[in-house]
């Protein structure tokens, strides 16, 4: 793949992924062709990267209502204070000095009668009365620290929540965008697999892009015992050949996309089997789904 | 136009943002504030002309600027111009509010207003330097045949991929590509002085 000079081919696939216009299994093997190393290819993106980052200056500026500045003041704040309050647990307690002074005056060898002692009394005073402070400050700054805390802990939660939410919903966008990239081709070919023995409420569905080679699958399938994995095969009257591993999230929901070579001969089917963990050569049961193609 | 010339007056500009992205890297939030001051016209001119409605629009801006807030940090002056980095996030953003569908269906309606919108901005910090950027990009774009336009422009705002645009315009994919090629080496060659300055 690597070449000397840019060829049309290069050209082309760079000035298509500066402009994000490639599908996602393209955009990943120009990716691929780049890690390996093509200076050619690399100039000419980094060009058209440049050319896509000036685009945006040909529209013509408008200003946004004046409350978008607020709200955008706003929101940093709220993001300011989220960050700063971690650090409210390492504020300096005010012990140091005092212990610190003690054993510098009374190691003092000049003063031999009372006045040691009366040094010694007025820094335990002084010491009672830095601790008394101390431990008034130390106590409120405490009950300020666990208040900060326990709004930290539910903005966190709150946080971990909508993170939770966010990475479901564009797990569910991206799969979208996929699924429906598919189904615009024109050779668009939908499979149905149905659940078998295992899990007779499996089920997974494939979206074939037949002329491009692509196939998006989405399954449904219980939780796969600890060590084991569930398989993608695609059936041709010569071969099972696998198609690659599907995790399912938590709640059972898997999701791939592939592109596989158009050389694979007419498929028969396709089926979903449970393997052991990193997969097998050839499929060695049980199928959890399966449809005819 | 394209002038060397023109390059040397824009770099400094690119050095103010530069700038500022670094004090927003340290946490400083007046620097955000300043940034947003000087780029959110162009931001929100892009994100209007992509989401098509200017709700939508402010809202798509607020992400923008939290974005940037967030990933300051990152930002890598050796890897492109300040205010093409956050208008890549702009259009990046816009994008993804579009194809979350929600508002397809008032693009084509609010695209008019959007002329409306543009005569009734003042604008103050739109300096010549901006004005003489959209100038020759937009020269550039001028320039180009309006088959290669149709196609750049409906990846860049629209977001397609070349099989959409392929089946927008009812074109073959190859036809499609070669448009893209071309149309973005002609772009090349012609705003290839302003490239050498960022």
């Amino acid at each position: 793949m690597k070449h000397e000079c840019i060829t049309k081919e290069g050209q082309e696939l760079a000035a298509l992924y500066a402009l994000g216009a490639l599908s996602q299994f393209e955009a990943r093997a120009f990716d691929a062709h780049l890690r390996e190393g093509c200076p050619a290819c690399d100039f000419e993106l980094k060009q058209f990267d440049e050319v896509v980052g000036l685009l945006g200056a040909a529209v013509e500026p408008v200003a946004p209502s004046g409350y978008v500045r607020d709200l955008l003041a706003m929101r940093i704040q709220r993001e300011g204070s989220e960050q700063l309050a971690p650090t409210a647990s390492v504020i300096p307690f005010p012990e140091q000095p005092v212990i610190s002074q003690a054993p510098a005056t009374a190691s003092s060898p000049v003063v031999r009668s009372w006045l040691p002692w009366a040094v010694a009394a007025a820094f335990l005073l002084a010491f009672v009365f830095s601790f008394t402070a101390w431990r008034t400050s130390h106590n409120a700054m405490q009950a300020q620290l666990d208040q900060n805390r326990d709004s930290t802990s539910v903005v966190l939660d709150e946080n971990a929540d909508l993170k939770e939410q966010l990475r479901k919903e564009s797990a569910a966008s991206a799969e979208l965008a996929q699924i429906n990239s598919v189904l615009s081709a024109p050779s668009a070919r939908v499979l149905q697999l149905e659940g078998q023995e295992p899990a007779p409420g499996s089920s997974a569905t494939i979206y074939w892009d037949v002329q491009g080679n692509r196939w998006v699958v989405t399954a449904d399938l219980p939780p796969a015992p600890e060590g084991r994995v569930y398989q993608l095969w695609f059936v041709t009257p010569e071969a099972k050949i696998s198609a690659g591993l599907i995790q399912p999230d938590p709640a059972g929901h898997g999701f791939i996309a592939l592109q596989f070579p158009s050389d694979i001969g007419p498929l028969a089917a396709a089926a979903i089997t449970l393997e052991p963990e990193g997969g097998s050569e050839q499929p060695t049961m049980p199928i959890y789904v399966v449809g005819n193609a | 136009m394209g002038s060397p010339q023109d390059s040397r007056e824009i770099k400094p500009r690119d050095q103010d943002w530069a700038a500022l992205i670094k004090r927003v890297a340290d946490g400083d939030q007046s620097a955000l504030t300043e940034l947003y001051d000087s780029t959110s016209r162009l931001v929100f001119g892009l994100v209007l002309r992509v989401v098509g409605d200017r709700a939508t629009a402010e809202e798509v801006v607020l992400d923008v600027y939290t974005q940037v807030w967030r990933q300051a940090a990152t930002y890598d002056t050796k890897r492109g111009a300040p205010l093409a980095w956050i208008m890549t996030i702009a259009r990046t953003r816009g994008i993804d509010r579009l194809r979350s569908g929600k508002h397809e269906f008032q693009k084509k309606e609010s695209l008019d207003s959007i002329g409306e919108a543009r005569s009734a901005t003042a604008s103050p910090e739109d300096n010549t330097v901006m004005s003489e950027r959209r100038t020759l990009v937009r020269s550039a774009l001028d320039l180009l045949s309006a088959e290669q336009r149709e196609v750049i422009e409906l990846a860049y705002y629209s977001g397609l991929s070349h099989s959409e645009i392929a089946l927008k315009l009812n074109q073959p994919l190859g036809t499609v590509k070669t448009r893209t090629r071309l149309g973005m080496m002609k772009l090349r060659d012609t705003l290839r002085p302003m490239l050498e300055a960022g």
